[in-house]
């Protein structure tokens, strides 16, 4: 329905008279005079950061031109001519940049996503001590948060990095753990699977089933646990049967225990001590910060609703876990989530012990070698704000699904 | 089981550091009877009711219900609340569960009710005090009166023997407290032992059989619902009728 300038004018006066002009939005002189205002204001910031851009862009280009210096992405397919102490996919002085990057990339990921789920599992469990009823847990978590929290990062993995590389022995010294394991100052010797069998997606396959049965099994389970009913077969049979296929993947596989030979081990899976150190470090440091969200997010809930759980009868663990967590997760979920970037961001520490994370051997090595700053400054930089932003997508969907409707 | 449902405070007194909220109070409440506590704000009646369930500790005297003393280790407590209900001033509902949920909650867990039985058992309920058509919502999708009659709902559920009342109207709009007294009279008339902490006089008058006027920690003054507001012995009593029929 077209409505003219006369009637928006004088409609918040004609509201009264009749439901149509109740139903109408009424857009009075003021509302369109705050829409112009907005759109102007809009449109200059706009104009504003292209002009910045363009400023940016073509300074830059100019500057290059005039050093002589080449552009262009096609670096990542030239051969890199380097080797990286740890990767997670074969690299030989062959591979390329474009797979350094992906090696490099893949490295940051495990040590960020290791470092995530340990320093979370570790800042729930000391969190909750923060507040538990009895003062000795209360002080130690206390003094722990605060030891750990005011020193520096960088402390941190140096002091780590000290205590694995100093106090560890050398390789014909080293402890075995359990004639499997080793554990020396060249790093930790773990036996793995031998790479390119037949069998390896069968059993991938098959471990990967047997995981999902044994989640299924397990939240089948907690969740009749928190009703308070018996647990059902059902949850327990998957739970088994997950095991057990699990179980029967892993004794199929190939094993291949590391062997002392000579000056170091050979087969096997070697860790670094600088992984070791990164992740140790970014996970104790991350866990005080944690520790401190969880306790917020405890405290914030509402004394009454303890309360009501006590006068209910339910046992302290079940208060904690049905009653007050679920709603603390609302206030503790968006500052986890800035904590996550955190530790994803300060996972570029890594080139200060040597570990080949992204930084070290793409924006360190990589770009020393090719002389493409731009490029990789930039390729860099979008891949950590493509990983700070799926984390706060994630986060936030995790958030609408706890969110409550206010009280 | 009237019986089982008496309680008895004996010289009770409780100190918050230095301040003293209970001087020497004590106290009985027959089974199957309703016992309304007023007085001033201050006057320790709201901590009187915390520490029949065991929710406030105390420093001297004892409490007894049902013949037993209550205790003060963790399973003691919990055994105890298992048979006294509780209604708070603020609902203290469940946010993140549903209406249904909050009712069933501690049946299943503490009383280890399956949950078909426990679900039936409240939606009678939830009919009961007559909210059965929210079950699903959420208690914030609820009115005042409503959410306090699905906490009274989920104190029964628990099938106690003695239901505490702490000032379960005051944080409501007018229309709401008829909503939440009726549900009250009708749970007093039906010989559920009940301590409540209230103004309401008209609650009081209806159905309380003893009326306990409390000021600065102590018990002033006790009687039958019509003496205690038609003609108060003491002077304070007197001053605080006054105070609340003036509002």
């Amino acid at each position: 329905m077209a409505v003219s300038d006369q009637d928006m004018a004088t409609g918040i006066w004609n509201a009264a008279e009749g439901d149509e002009a109740d139903a109408r939005p009424h857009l009075g002189p003021r509302q369109r005079w705050a829409r112009r205002k907005a759109i102007l204001q809009q449109a200059a910031v706009l104009l504003l950061v292209a002009a910045v851009a363009v400023f940016v862009i073509r300074n830059t280009v100019v500057n290059l031109q005039a050093r002589g210096l080449a552009s262009g992405f096609d670096f990542l397919r030239q051969e890199a001519g380097f080797k990286m102490a740890f990767s997670l996919i074969a690299i030989d002085p062959t591979s390329t940049y474009g797979r350094i990057f992906l090696a490099g990339l893949l490295n940051s990921l495990l040590v960020a996503a290791l470092a995530i789920v340990a320093a979370t599992m570790l800042g729930f469990a000391v969190g909750l001590a923060r507040v538990s009823p009895s003062a000795p847990v209360r002080y130690v978590a206390r003094g722990y948060v605060e030891l750990v929290r005011n020193l520096p990062l960088l402390l941190h993995l140096l002091l780590w990095q000290a205590v694995v590389l100093r106090s560890l022995p050398v390789v014909r010294e080293a402890i075995g753990l359990g004639g499997f394991a080793f554990l020396s100052n060249r790093g930790l010797y773990l036996p793995a699977p031998v790479a390119g069998d037949a069998k390896a997606m069968v059993v991938a396959v098959a471990v990967a089933t047997g995981i999902a049965a044994i989640v299924a099994g397990w939240s089948i389970r907690s969740r009749a646990q928190a009703r308070g009913e018996a647990p059902p077969r059902l949850g327990l049979v998957l739970a088994a049967g997950g095991l057990v296929s699990n179980a029967a993947a892993i004794a199929l596989l190939d094993w291949q225990v590391p062997v002392l030979a000579g000056f170091d081990f050979r087969g096997g899976l070697k860790l670094m001590p600088e992984f070791v150190s990164l992740v140790a470090a970014l996970t104790i440091y991350n866990s005080a910060f944690v520790a401190e969200i969880v306790r917020a997010g405890v405290q914030s809930v509402a004394r009454g609703q303890r309360e009501a759980a006590l006068a209910l009868g339910l046992p302290p663990k079940l208060i904690l876990r049905l009653v007050i967590v679920p709603q603390a997760m609302r206030v503790i979920i968006p500052p986890l989530a800035n904590q996550y970037t955190h530790l994803i961001k300060a996972s570029a520490l890594a080139t200060v012990v040597g570990f080949p994370d992204l930084v070290n051997v793409f924006l360190g090595t990589s770009l020393n070698q090719t002389g493409r700053a731009v490029e990789i400054a930039v390729i860099t930089a979008c891949v950590y704000l493509a990983l700070s932003t799926s984390v706060a997508l994630a986060t936030s969907a995790y958030g609408r699904r706890v969110k409550l409707v206010e009280r | 089981m009237t019986a089982n449902a008496s309680i008895s405070v004996r010289s009770l007194s409780k100190w918050y550091g230095s301040w003293r909220a209970l001087r020497d109070v004590s106290m009985d409440i027959e089974g199957g009877t309703c016992t309304v506590l007023c007085g001033p704000s201050g006057s320790g009646k709201s901590t009187l009711l915390r520490c029949l369930n065991g929710l406030e500790e105390w420093q001297e005297g004892d409490v007894v219900i049902g013949g037993v003393p209550v205790g003060y280790r963790a399973g003691e407590l919990r055994r105890l609340r298992r048979d006294v209900g509780m209604v708070f001033q603020s609902f203290n509902l469940f946010p993140h569960l549903s209406v249904l949920d909050n009712v069933t909650l501690a049946p299943r867990i503490v009383r280890r009710r399956g949950r078909r039985e426990s679900e039936q058992h409240a939606m009678q309920l939830l009919e009961r005090v007559g909210v059965g058509q929210h079950a699903a919502k959420l208690p914030s999708a609820l009115s005042g009166g409503q959410q306090q009659r699905v906490a009274i709902a989920r104190a029964l559920a628990m099938r106690p023997s003695i239901l505490l009342f702490d000032e379960p109207t005051s944080a409501l709009d007018p229309e709401s407290v008829k909503e939440v007294l009726d549900v009250m009279i009708d749970l007093a008339r039906s010989g559920t032992t009940m301590a409540v902490v209230t103004h309401e006089m008209g609650f009081a008058r209806r159905v309380a059989g003893r009326v306990v006027f409390m000021d600065k920690g102590s018990i002033v003054e006790t009687g039958e619902p019509d003496e205690f507001f038609d003609c108060p012995c003491t002077d304070r009593a007197k001053a605080f009728l006054g105070n609340i029929a003036r509002n």
